[in-house]
């Protein structure tokens, strides 16, 4: 990214002293730029600009065309440009008078400073707003208080909150550059526009000139809601189609809804008599995640729990108890929108992760038994949890050392230092750091005395001075990874992929890291925010970007399983749900808390590019369709879709048959019902040969189907699909 | 190039006259054996790796016996030492001034050795060249990527890259390179049973993943009442998409569903199955390979590759009883397949051998051990000159020049080496060996007469 900001200014020297300089800012860009040509659209759509090249100048006034589009000058208008004429003194020095060019509308600032230095500090002297377009002459006075040497320079401001829209396009929009957060709800100005534009609103950008709203069909509905949840119902998306509701309006309204925790059912089947074990934990996942109206708060649990892994291979705490398997995702669906350090801290003192993770009992060192801290925790806390391996940009790009290098976030020593930190937990409910109490349902208790009291040095230079107490060190430490400067887009790139894209673009991460250090609102790792700014994001919801060859993810196959509960009303069932939890992880390559290692069930950065010969290629959920589970995941979707949800052969009976009443009136008009499933399933995108395919299935190439068995090959055909497999 | 510096029992020995050029994208073009050059008779070779996913605590597999160095051990171990009386001596002449003994587990194991069947390698790691405890603390450039973390030093034991991000392994790279001995582009040439991994992966060799139970195919696939479904199905494999995600899904799926036709004839032919495999995830991977290999006529395959792997290794809360019943079931696995191997006669012509993410620290945090660097390795099979103990087994004192923090330890021999001298039993001439090892040169000269480590019988 070049430092276009740096441009905006003309330093000149005071003419007593002084000398010209170059100053370096922060950079800005337009971010609301759905043709991603690097110039705002706000800006292109006034000035009718939307044909040009960023680098060329149109109008030969020395000023590029997206150096034009970042001050909000007019790029066919040779006067319209921002630029120092001259300056003269005036009054025997006392007066200094600028001449500079100007544009209307846009506030420019005179500074002034004592040296040169890069650490230099500007202190803004005058603001002039500007009431015209063209040469602008200002006068400033140069009083007693000021040095004999002192530099002076004239500037704008581009985007001074930092919130992707540029001052100018505030001011058309009427929103000021100062906040962030000025349209007055609760989303980020930015994000506020791309919510009004893809729900289907149009943006009025000054007098008479409209962006028109996107074309919010209901298929496009379908597609946000077959992202954001364990995939939608046909009510659903008649619904949110109907209501005419903007995205984040749902949004709104679901991350309002109170949990569907697991220990609701999980405590009522105990009550009832059943019997105790893990099936308890699959179980109240089951409910909760095909029941659950918080279905967002259900997709961001189940996304967190492949970030904060904790699994039952490992741990048996996790796989015997489902107190601790499921307090543990409670824990995740309770803090699913709230602050990552928060939920970071609730997750050290969980018991299932202190023992799947072994930080449970993990004492300071121990000179005479010659022991130290166990390193594990607080590994996998930086490597997988918060900050990743390596320096990374607001955009996820590696930084690199002056050798260009990528610089390593941390070295063994911090994880030496970090494990100190993580001394001295126990379960709770005991006495002491001894003593034994089996309390699954309680956090761990952390007791000073077994507590490394030393002083631990952290990364990017944090520092945890000697004597604190044992609870304070949890908190700085935790303070001083979500700090980090790649906690944002690490974990922020995590999501994207879980819910939208493999392969998110830079400036896609850009726009969600920046939301991740501050929610318009000052607070940083504010997960709600980042879960918006991911699914009202261009690349989420445009049109466009979609067309991209290594766009979209592979669905997971365990969501799609649960799809089929969803879609056909399995989720007004009172019967009791089966889960037949190996042949699920046989199949599918999943289980909720369940998976091989704290890696999960693939790595982000799986690549299987030798097959395509295409190098830069991520997918993680491909790590897991193997030739085996190929075939075995599209087995077990046909014998639900026949069978029900849930089935197990030890007690067919049990299986939750599905509600195919609304489709089985469809099956002798084939394009009607294929029209439905394409919509529910395959948010409107099945090519006409894949339609033909499922049509001349249903017709049977030998002898007619039973309505039934028709309608079942046309589910199998659509859930099997490329269309329906590849979220896109 | 004949055929004869290139393949078979002297490989290693022979030295070509030309270096073999090219870049490890075209590998698969470059190296290839020609068809008529391969022998006639049974020359089937293979190479199964057991990988021991989570990193070994292998300083309590190849444990010092001898009265001193049992001290040194001892002493850094603390709670995590096992009693010097309960450890199975074995022959460690080749280790200078030193005794060493197996783990008590081992006791099967301990026999092979006896019998020269199992080669031990010890300190072995991933290494970008020969590293001292100065590199290590001023060098990091020089360093393996991602030290002591699990995924980037898994993924470096499958590349033998491990100052890169490389998107093969080196025994894709091997398969890539015996492509015509096996026809092209076979399937079977390798297998995993263990799921997709990259060090089956290359440009032109891909793993084809079975489970213990063999492939799968969909259901009721060749049944007159599903024949609907497999038209459809079919159809839907045959359209084209421009996404590249949904192209190779439909690739894998069809492959899958082709591949599964084939596999499944094959492995009907294999005669009923009479070795005796114990129960356990590992044993029954191996039995499985056993099975695949019995078949390797049917699949037209003399070079294969197998990958399996047993899990739970990562030992930080709780070491010595875990580890113990771990080396049980490896014990017994590979014990067990052995015998299946020498029931058919095979065993001269399957090596199998150990890899896992990294050795552990020496040092305590309680009950259990930390991520470490270098470890002990296990190789078995009738070509395998065994019963000795190769590389170099380290001091293990606090401290010691090769302990860069709490006895994690140095490595003293690479990846690169170990695995070079499995390629070269393989088939791979010695010029040819820095088309799968790039590295190779940084720590083994190729034109020097001997073998890399030696532990392979020429």
């Amino acid at each position: 990214m070049r430092s276009t900001r740096a441009r905006f200014w003309r330093v000149i020297r005071s003419g007593v002293l002084g000398a010209m300089g170059a100053v370096s800012f922060q950079p800005a860009v337009a971010l609301f730029d759905l043709n991603e040509n690097g110039m705002g659209d706000f800006w292109e759509l006034y000035y009718g600009a939307s044909g040009l090249e960023a680098d060329e100048d149109e109008d030969g006034d020395g000023s590029s065309n997206v150096y034009e589009s970042l001050i909000g000058s007019d790029p066919f208008d040779p006067e319209s440009y921002f630029g120092l004429n001259g300056y003269r003194f005036e009054n025997n020095n006392t007066q200094l008078v600028f001449n500079f060019q100007a544009i209307e509308g846009v506030r420019y600032y005179i500074e002034s400073a004592s040296s040169l230095h890069p650490e230099a500090t500007w202190r803004r002297d005058q603001t002039i707003l500007s009431n015209g377009t063209g040469a602008l002459e200002v006068e400033f006075f140069i009083n007693s208080g000021f040095e004999k040497s002192r530099y002076f320079r004239v500037g704008q401001e581009t985007d001074e909150d930092q919130d992707g829209l540029t001052a100018w396009e505030e001011g058309l929009l009427g929103f000021s550059d100062r906040d962030p957060n000025s349209n007055g709800g609760n989303l980020s100005d930015l994000s506020w526009a791309f919510d009004r534009h893809f729900s289907g609103y149009e943006i009025e950008i000054g007098e008479e000139i409209v962006l028109p709203g996107a074309t919010r069909s209901i298929e496009e509905a379908s597609r946000f809601l077959n992202q954001a949840t364990f995939g939608p119902t046909y009510e659903m998306i008649d619904e949110l189609h109907d209501s005419g509701q903007s995205y984040a309006h749902w949004i709104d309204e679901q991350m309002a809804i109170a949990p569907t925790t697991l220990e609701q059912s999980i405590a009522a089947e105990l009550s009832e008599g059943a019997e105790f074990g893990h099936k308890l934990f699959h179980r109240g996942w089951w409910r909760s995640a095909v029941q659950g109206q918080d279905q967002l708060r259900q997709r961001m649990a189940f996304a967190l729990s492949q970030i904060l892994v904790i699994s039952g291979q490992g741990a048996d705490l996790v796989r015997g108890s489902p107190e601790a398997s499921g307090g543990y995702y409670d824990l995740l669906l309770e803090n699913a929108f709230g602050n990552y350090t928060d939920l970071l801290e609730k997750v050290t003192y969980n018991v299932g992760m202190g023992f799947y993770l072994g930080h449970h009992r993990n004492q300071k060192e121990n000179p005479e038994l010659g022991t130290f801290p166990d390193e594990n925790y607080a590994r996998e806390l930086m490597q997988l949890f918060s900050i990743g391996l390596w320096e990374l940009n607001e955009d996820g790009t590696k930084k690199l050392d002056y050798q260009g290098f990528p610089i390593p976030t941390y070295t063994n020593f911090h994880v030496t230092e970090l494990a100190k930190v993580m001394t001295g937990f126990n379960w709770g409910g005991t006495g002491s750091f001894i003593g034994y109490a089996s309390r699954p349902d309680l956090p761990m208790t952390i007791w000073d005395d077994y507590h490394d009291k030393g002083e631990k040095f952290l990364v990017n230079g944090g520092y945890i001075p000697p004597r604190q107490s044992a609870r304070n060190d949890v908190r700085l430490a935790l303070e001083n990874l979500v700090n980090h400067p790649s906690a944002g887009p690490f974990i922020g790139r995590l999501l994207i992929q879980r819910f939208v894209t493999s392969n998110p673009s830079p400036g896609y991460i850009r726009r969600v890291s920046r939301v991740f250090a501050n929610n318009d609102r000052g607070e940083r790792g504010d997960l709600g925010a980042v879960l918006r700014a991911i699914l009202l994001d261009p690349e989420a919801r445009g049109l466009g970007q979609r067309e991209g060859v290594s766009y979209g993810k592979v669905r997971e196959p365990y969501v799609t399983y649960v799809h089929l509960s969803r879609a056909f009303d399995a989720e007004n069932t009172t019967e009791d749900f089966q889960v037949s939890t190996i042949e699920h992880l046989d199949s599918l390559g999943q289980l909720p808390l369940m998976s091989p290692s704290v890696f999960n069930f693939y790595l982000p950065d799986y690549k299987p590019s030798l097959e395509l010969g295409f190098e830069d290629l991520f997918a993680p959920e491909f790590q897991i369709i193997t030739p085996t589970t190929v075939v075995s995941w599209p087995n077990l979707l046909r014998r639900d879709i026949e069978f029900g949800s849930g089935y197990v052969h030890a007690n067919p009976a049990s299986a939750r048959i599905h509600d195919y009443s609304d489709e089985l009136t469809l099956v002798d008009e084939p394009d009607r019902l294929i029209d439905r499933l394409d919509l529910m399933f395959t948010y409107g995108t099945l090519r006409p040969e894949m339609r033909k395919i499922i049509k001349d299935a249903m017709n049977g190439q030998r002898g007619a189907l039973s309505d039934e068995r028709k309608l079942w090959i046309a589910i199998y055909l659509v859930m099997t699909s490329p269309e329906y497999t590849i979220l896109r | 190039m004949k055929r004869r510096e290139f393949i078979g029992e002297a490989s290693c020995g022979a030295i070509a006259g030309s270096a073999a050029l090219g870049s490890l994208l075209n590998l698969n073009l470059i190296g290839k054996l020609a068809a008529d050059e391969v022998p006639e008779g049974d020359d089937y070779r293979a190479l199964v790796c057991v990988f021991l996913a989570g990193g070994n605590d292998s300083f309590n597999m190849l444990v010092p016996q001898g009265v001193s160095e049992y001290e040194e051990y001892s002493g850094i171990r603390q709670n995590l030492a096992i009693p010097r009386d309960r450890l199975l001596p074995i022959d460690s002449s080749t280790v200078a001034g030193k005794e060493l003994g197996l783990h008590p587990r081992l006791g099967r194991i301990k026999q092979f050795y006896d019998d020269d069947q199992v080669a031990l390698v010890a300190n072995v790691g991933t290494l970008q060249q020969p590293t001292t405890q100065q590199d290590y603390e001023l060098k990091a450039n020089l360093l393996p990527d991602g030290l002591f973390s699990h995924s980037d030093q898994q993924r470096q034991w499958h590349t033998s890259l491990p100052d890169r991000t490389s998107t093969s392994g080196w025994l894709g790279r091997l398969s890539d390179l015996v492509t015509d001995l096996n026809g092209p582009q076979n399937f079977a040439s390798a297998i995993s049973v263990s799921g997709i991994n990259l060090v089956q992966s290359a440009a032109g060799t891909f793993p084809y993943v079975i489970g213990p139970g063999g492939s799968r195919g969909l259901r009721e696939w060749n049944e007159e009442r599903w024949v609907h479904g497999r038209i459809a199905v079919t159809n839907q494999l045959d359209l084209e998409y421009e996404n590249l995600l949904q192209k190779l899904f439909i690739r894998r799926k069809k492959n899958a569903i082709e591949l599964n036709e084939v596999f499944r004839d094959a492995l009907e032919t294999v005669p009923v199955d009479d070795s005796q495999f114990g129960s356990g995830t590992l044993s029954d991977q191996l039995k499985m390979v056993h099975k695949v290999i019995q078949a390797r006529g049917e699949l037209g395959v003399r070079r294969q590759t197998f990958f399996v792997s047993l899990g739970g290794w990562d030992l930080h809360s709780s070491l010595l009883s875990p580890h113990e019943g771990l080396l049980d079931q490896l014990d017994a696995a590979l014990s067990d397949f052995d015998a299946a191997l020498r029931g058919s006669g095979l065993a001269d012509q399957v090596t199998t051998f150990t890899a896992s993410d990294f050795g552990r620290s020496l040092t305590s945090n309680g009950q259990g051990s930390d991520h470490g660097w270098g470890g002990n390795q296990m190789v078995m099979g009738g070509a395998v000159d065994g019963g000795k103990i190769y590389g170099e087994y380290p001091d293990l004192y606090v401290d010691n020049p090769l302990d860069v923090g709490r006895g994690r330890l140095i490595p003293t021999t690479s990846v690169d080496e170990y695995f070079a001298e499995m390629a070269c039993w393989f088939g791979v001439s010695k010029q040819q060996l820095p088309l799968v090892f790039p590295n190779l040169n940084r720590f083994y000269d190729i034109a020097n007469p001997g073998p890399p480590l030696g532990f392979m019988r020429v």
